[in-house]
């Protein structure tokens, strides 16, 4: 675990989210209306577009599986979904910290907040399905609810556009215009947890696969 | 109010989740590890 590789690794992610806070907290400019609660944005909106991303490599990863039943594939869509609830637990934490300055409340039932929050409980009952079903079959019906809960995905992402929210508008596509120093704030951000998210994936794919390796030596043990 | 508070709880948040999730994946390959150690036993 302690590879060379793995070493540069951590110190160019560890690098990248310094920059991109520094980028943030420092670099970008201070939102005239909101005010300086506003850079909350720059790790909210990265995150959810970190956590779209995983789901979607979580969805590619269960067709793959569903197509070839490979192991391999399935310890990706795993791998993803986790990491992918854990950037959506950061963006529906975050999301009320900053809607409490702003709108004066924590929460309120709006089709982006309660949708945002049924992705996250689909890919919660997913990995909770991994964690306690025991059948043969569980990869099987974890790949196939991973494909229909990723129909949720652009369904949050264009709630906004198809309802009266009171959320606002997306930054991409949203008719908006911001700063170009924001947008580098945001860019950075994001590359910097696509970066440290790619880490865990990969991090947490190797720990499924030895996780499996042992369980089929102990299986083959049994059997002998 | 004072929104300072709410922009740190926000960046705070993030960074103990993520540094919670990492300290589950090093807790599991350190169980992983034990696992390995007591196979080669065999």
């Amino acid at each position: 675990m302690k590879s060379p590789v793995l070493i540069a690794v951590v110190v160019v992610v560890l690098a990248l989210l310094a920059f991109g806070l520094y980028q943030a907290l420092v670099v970008a400019p201070t939102e005239q209306t909101m005010g300086d609660v506003q850079r909350i944005f720059y790790y909210h909106v990265p995150s959810a577009w970190t956590a779209f991303l995983l789901f979607f490599i979580n969805l590619i990863a269960s067709i793959w599986y569903l197509i070839g039943r490979s192991g391999d594939a399935d310890a990706l869509a795993v791998a993803s979904a986790e990491v992918g609830v854990v950037f959506c637990t950061v963006v529906l934490i975050t999301g009320p910290i900053w809607a409490r300055p702003v709108w004066g409340i924590w929460w309120t039932w709006d089709v982006r907040l309660t949708s945002t929050l049924v992705l996250w409980l689909i890919y919660v009952s997913y990995l909770m399905l991994r964690r306690f079903s025991t059948g043969g079959q569980t990869p099987l019906l974890a790949a196939v609810l991973a494909v229909f809960g990723f129909a949720v995905v652009p369904f949050v992402y264009l709630s906004i556009r198809f309802f009266r929210t009171q959320h606002p508008q997306p930054v991409i596509g949203g008719g908006g215009s911001l700063d170009p120093a924001m947008w580098h704030a945001v860019l950075w951000n994001w590359l910097a947890f696509l970066a440290f998210a790619g880490l865990l994936c990969w991090l947490r794919y190797n720990l499924e696969r030895k996780q499996r390796g042992i369980e089929e030596t102990l299986a083959l043990e049994a059997l002998i | 109010m004072n929104p300072i508070p709410f922009l740190y709880a926000a960046y705070i948040v993030t960074g103990v989740i993520h540094a919670v999730y990492l300290l589950t994946l090093y807790t599991r390959y350190q169980k992983l590890k034990r696992e390995m150690q007591d196979l080669e036993r065999k």
